[in-house]
């Protein structure tokens, strides 16, 4: 008997300590250095302090939409990560977007953008808002021009890139800006660092759920990141008017599928989905918990799953402690 | 003592004369001052739009002979390795061009495009012209920050698709109605691109003669009323409205529309 219960004890401490290890997908904290473009060359010429500062003065400046009505930050607001709290984004004549606006921390280290990814470039993609109809929908002529015509930017240009205004110095001094959104000091940053205590025992439980393979969470959204930056169907549709990646590639097998996105401040970024359809991170969980819609191309990881209450709250208070404490700005 | 001649009031008033004679001969041109050159011989390329026979510019209607009325308000494309050739040589105009049949506007101080390009050319005589329609796939993939506000691939053109960094090849937009409506017209859209309908090596039997003195035109036709024709081309009642990718009907209409685009060309006799 007495043999038992040191085996019992044995047994119990063991079960214990091992209770708090890391599950079998470890995720690795995402390293906030200095900004690099995780697409390409840090190139120290392009993140000059005077491109920088360029680059944020455009950016909450309306003067690059058609009526002056809208700027960047109209749709990528700091307070909510760079995102927007709309589901699809108003832009100039009151026109809505086609898709939810991203959130633009650590947005440097994508491996590409668009959500359906047919953009290399952070330099290139200024294009995309900037001209679009129904975002800011002024064509890169019109806002040179109207640069040009402004003394102050004049400077400014003159000062960065040694040229007037033009479309080389748009491009680059925005993306130069958006290379320092950067975050890293999440709660659960820290809970990887070690600091068992930075998670609350609740939210310890949800990053266990989440990384179950039982939901299969971490299998897109996972690294530091929290995103494998992959193309997925995550069953949010049965059918996509919005085609998703195979609007680049034409292919049939890539309809509905969009750039698997990064959960950092998830916490802030409501709503959620391509288009912004689902309100909260519980309507989230329980589309996952579901299985999605059944689109012919919906991932195999969508198998659905049953969640208690308990801990439908701890998957959300774990997703909640994604959230920056602080962003490293400019 | 001077001699005779020199007493006379004729003498001197003659080699006035004649002096002033010599010096105001006017000098001949080429000869004596190399700096004054003819103007270079150029062949000139131009590309028209017809309907009924006729050619027309944009904002300009008519009914064509099936009685539809067209009314186009936006043409541009790309053409790609302009070449003429002959028997025994090759001579490339250019590597991309972009054709805009927007008027010129004076008041603009941008880079605006023509319909009609014009290459030096000193000699020869070609009967063949050739050229691709669209971007050629290594080009299509360059970014318009690469190149100078002059360039058909620059931000000036408005010819790119940013979302996939690559660029349209045709903008056609008109207005249209197969009863002859005017006031029933519907909007027409056609924005065509990707490499899938990039149409290379179109070919075109010419005459072209720079042996002679001044330049040669060649007329490139795009027939309107044969790429409208709704039992041989684009029947707009059922595609007329086309960004190439948003939708899998979108892919067919833009692939039926180029083609037709590129059937529809030919040289003016």
């Amino acid at each position: 008997m007495r043999k038992l219960a040191a085996l019992l004890i044995i047994f119990s401490v063991l079960l214990f300590t091992h209770c708090g290890e890391s599950p079998k997908q470890k995720a690795e904290p995402v390293e906030i250095a200095d900004a690099t473009d995780a697409s390409g060359d840090a190139d120290e010429d392009l993140q000059s302090p005077l491109k920088i500062a360029l680059g944020k003065k455009l950016f909450f400046d309306p003067i690059l939409s058609r009526d002056s009505s809208v700027s960047c930050a109209s749709c990528h607001i700091p307070a909510y990560a760079f995102s927007d709290t709309s589901a699809l984004s108003t832009g100039v004549g009151g026109l809505k977007t086609e898709r939810n606006s991203p959130s633009l921390v650590n947005i440097a280290l994508h491996p590409y953008f668009m959500r359906e990814g047919g953009n290399p470039s952070l330099e290139v993609q200024v294009f995309v808002p900037l001209e679009g109809e129904n975002e800011m929908h002024l064509p890169m002529g019109m806002a040179i021009d109207r640069l040009k015509q402004d003394e102050s930017y004049t400077k400014l240009f003159k000062e960065a890139f040694g040229k007037e205004p033009n479309a080389f110095g748009i491009t680059r001094s925005l993306a130069a800006y958006e290379r320092t959104i950067l975050g890293g000091s999440t709660r659960y940053d820290q809970f990887l660092d070690g600091d068992a205590q930075a998670l609350t025992a609740l939210e310890r439980h949800g990053y266990e759920l989440f990384t179950s393979d039982e939901l299969n969470c971490s299998k897109c959204h996972e690294g530091g990141m929290l995103s494998n930056f992959a193309f997925e169907n995550n069953g949010t549709k049965s059918k996509y008017e919005d085609r998703g990646r195979a609007r680049l590639t034409l292919q049939t097998e890539d309809e509905g599928k969009f750039k698997t996105p990064s959960l950092r401040n998830v916490a802030l970024t409501a709503p959620y989905m391509f288009d912004g359809s689902f309100k909260t991170l519980g309507e989230v969980v329980d589309h996952y918990a579901a299985g999605g819609q059944g689109h012919p191309n919906q991932s195999e990881l969508l198998n659905g799953f049953e969640l208690e209450q308990e801990d439908r709250r701890a998957l959300i208070a774990f997703m909640e402690s994604l959230t920056e404490e602080q962003l490293y700005l400019p | 003592m001077l001699p005779m001649p020199f007493h006379n009031a004729k003498f001197y008033a003659t080699a006035l004369l004649v002096l002033f004679a010599v010096a105001c001969k006017k000098d001949d041109p080429g000869e004596d001052d190399p700096g004054i050159e003819p103007e270079p011989k150029k062949v000139v390329i131009s590309f028209d739009m017809m309907l009924g026979g006729e050619p027309v510019n944009l904002d300009q209607s008519m009914v064509d002979k099936n009685g539809q009325w067209i009314l186009p308000t936006q043409l541009k494309f790309y053409v790609s390795d302009l070449t003429l050739s002959n028997n025994s040589e090759q001579k490339v105009l250019s590597e991309i061009e972009l054709v805009d049949f927007e008027p010129f506007n004076a008041q603009i101080n941008n880079p605006q495009w023509e319909n009609e390009l014009a290459f030096e050319l000193e000699s020869g005589t070609f009967n063949e012209l050739k050229f691709s329609l669209g971007v050629r796939p290594d080009l299509n993939n360059s970014e318009p920050t690469d190149y100078e506000n002059d360039h058909p691939l620059s931000v000036y053109t408005n010819m790119y698709w940013a979302w996939a960094t690559m660029y349209r090849f045709v903008i056609l937009e008109a207005r249209g109605n197969q009863e002859g409506k005017s006031d029933a017209a519907e909007t027409l859209v056609y924005h065509i691109g990707t490499n899938d309908l990039y149409r290379p090596g179109q070919r075109f039997d010419v005459d072209v003669d720079m042996n002679g003195e001044g330049n040669d035109t060649v007329h490139v036709e795009i027939d309107l009323e044969a790429l409208f024709d709704p039992a041989k081309g684009v029947d707009f009642s059922t595609n007329s409205n086309t960004h190439t990718v948003d939708t899998e009907d979108d892919y067919g209409h833009a692939v039926s529309f180029m083609d037709r685009f590129v059937e529809v060309m030919s040289i003016r006799p």
